[in-house]
């Protein structure tokens, strides 16, 4: 069932939420040996929520619009009690944290239930869902192939139908990348927007949190949950909170929308522009616009990626080299060592080419990219070839997510379904604090069946 | 002058006070080069005196 359904059923007493948890938590217990998704189960902490939840409705409480609704966090949002991972080896040795991240604070204050932490590449940086420490993470459609990351344990967990709805972060595609493979709606909202409070971030200059679900109503019903200004997160926004639940009926009604040429056609294979192709004409999406100097701002993403994390993770490459995952330590070392006018020139020209894209959206309400240059490769894929050029899979799924989160445009992945059966993602890319727009194109197409992400079916469970 | 990644890592590790394990050696050059690489496509881009870096984006 997806969230609204449930908070629907919860509210009105035809569902328990401890009948919800526990079909969560047997789930959990069914498919997570073949997908790996799920790090640690909070059971007795969701059931003794749920029977919190089920007591206050019984007392005619309104108990919140995502009432017993089961979710779970990628591992680099803190949950009281727990170590914050981040997908990492060393971080076990943290303190535990003494309080809930501020998102999942907001989740819980509107009724869901926290059942889980989730699996996700070393520190976020990874587009893969590989991970030496805690195995790799499998996609649910097809358990020989990658998640793809980072937030790979929350795509894979919507997608085996363990919860509706997970957590995850984007630095350069990290929400949108594993949606995409594993065939979910997810949100990226616009950079600032949602509070990063209380979790183990990687590119502060980039840094996003947001849902992953299987409808867009999902997507907006816990989008609104969670927004509001929160002095704890210095580049969270001081606007209000604008709910777009109410939004997603209007469609793309009026919306100007055009496809992005160029360079988000290059290196991208016939399931991932075939997807476009199946959006935009649904859409009536004829016009198409160059996103200018798209390669450069992926370049520059790159760049800032690579100073702000290895400046964060300095004193662990000093301390502790050898407890890294090996697939991000020599990227992390390498980073360590580059000069500082690069970063100031990425930066400088983050705000060039913020100038340059804010003029298309004068002209256009929504631009389409692919998400990923393919559906989701074999598990232990290490090279791929873009654009006649060999690159390694773990860097470079990301070329079409990079230049629009390198701006904080806000994003939605939605699902379809390529010709082999695999998933794959289309991006609906809106302007900054157009998450209305994006979501309510991203409704549109549930509604004209284009796209749609059911559970996966999973073999051997 | 081309660039020597081999070089500029042993000068810049110690720099910053970091040993680079010997079998790390190989791999942390890759991506130095590759980083290199990427880098260049921005560093020559020819960018305005009075653009500045951004940090708030705004409609």
């Amino acid at each position: 069932m997806k969230a609204t359904t449930i908070a629907r059923a919860v509210r009105r007493g035809e569902v328990s939420a401890r009948s919800v948890t526990e079909n969560a938590l047997r789930r959990i217990a069914e498919v997570n040996p073949v997908v790996n998704a799920v790090v640690d189960t909070l059971a007795d902490r969701a059931r003794a929520r749920a029977d919190r939840l089920d007591a206050a409705i019984a007392a005619g409480q309104d108990v919140g619009p995502l009432a017993g609704v089961p979710f779970a966090v990628k591992n680099l949002i803190d949950v009281a009690g727990l170590p914050t991972l981040a997908g990492s080896k060393i971080n076990r040795d943290l303190p535990p944290a003494g309080r809930d991240g501020a998102l999942v604070r907001r989740l819980e204050a509107a009724g869901a239930v926290l059942v889980g932490t989730l699996a996700m590449g070393e520190y976020a940086y990874d587009f893969s869902g590989r991970n030496a420490h805690y195995g790799h993470c499998r996609n649910p459609h097809d358990p020989s192939r990658m998640t793809g990351g980072s937030s790979s344990g929350s795509g894979a967990a919507v997608a085996a139908g363990m919860v509706p709805l997970a957590l995850g972060s984007d630095t350069n595609g990290s929400i949108r990348v594993p949606s995409a493979l594993c065939g979910c709606f997810g949100l990226k909202p616009t950079y600032g927007r949602l509070t990063r409070a209380g979790s183990f971030m990687f590119v502060g200059s980039l840094d996003h949190l947001g849902p992953i679900a299987r409808s867009s109503a999902d997507l907006a019903a816990a989008y609104d949950a969670m927004q509001g200004p929160d002095a704890d997160d210095p580049v969270c926004t001081v606007r209000p909170a604008e709910p777009v639940s109410g939004l997603l009926a209007r469609g793309a009604e009026g919306l100007r929308i055009a496809v992005a040429d160029g360079y988000f056609t290059r290196g991208a294979d016939a399931d991932a522009l075939g997807a476009v192709s199946r959006v935009a004409a649904a859409l009536g999406a004829t016009t198409r616009i160059e996103i200018p100097e798209a390669a450069r701002a992926r370049a520059a993403a790159f760049v800032i990626t690579a100073a702000e994390g290895a400046n964060l993770h300095l004193a662990r490459l000093k301390a502790r080299p050898g407890d890294f995952d090996p697939e991000t330590r020599d990227r992390f070392l390498a980073n360590a060592l580059a000069p500082a006018t690069w970063y100031v020139q990425a930066q400088r020209f983050r705000r060039w080419y913020q100038a340059e894209v804010a003029k298309l959206f004068t002209a256009v309400d929504i631009i389409l990219a692919p998400a990923t240059p393919c559906a989701a490769p074999a598990v232990d894929q290490q090279t791929m070839v873009i654009d006649g050029q060999t690159v390694p899979v773990r860097a470079s799924l990301g070329i079409f997510t990079q230049p629009i989160s390198f701006i904080g445009l806000p994003v939605v992945a939605v699902p379809l379904k390529s010709a082999g059966g695999l998933p794959v993602g289309v991006q609906v890319i809106a302007a900054p604090w157009a998450e209305d727009r994006a979501l309510r194109v991203a409704a549109e197409l549930e509604t004209r069946g284009i796209c749609a992400a059911p559970v996966a079916e999973i073999a051997h469970a | 002058m081309a660039f020597d990644a081999s070089t500029y890592l042993d000068q810049a590790a110690s720099l910053v006070g970091l040993e680079i394990d010997e079998a790390c050696r190989p791999g942390v050059i890759e991506n130095l080069e590759r980083l290199a690489a990427v880098a260049r496509q921005v560093a020559e881009f020819p960018m305005p005196d009075d653009v500045e870096a951004a940090p708030v984006f705004t409609a």
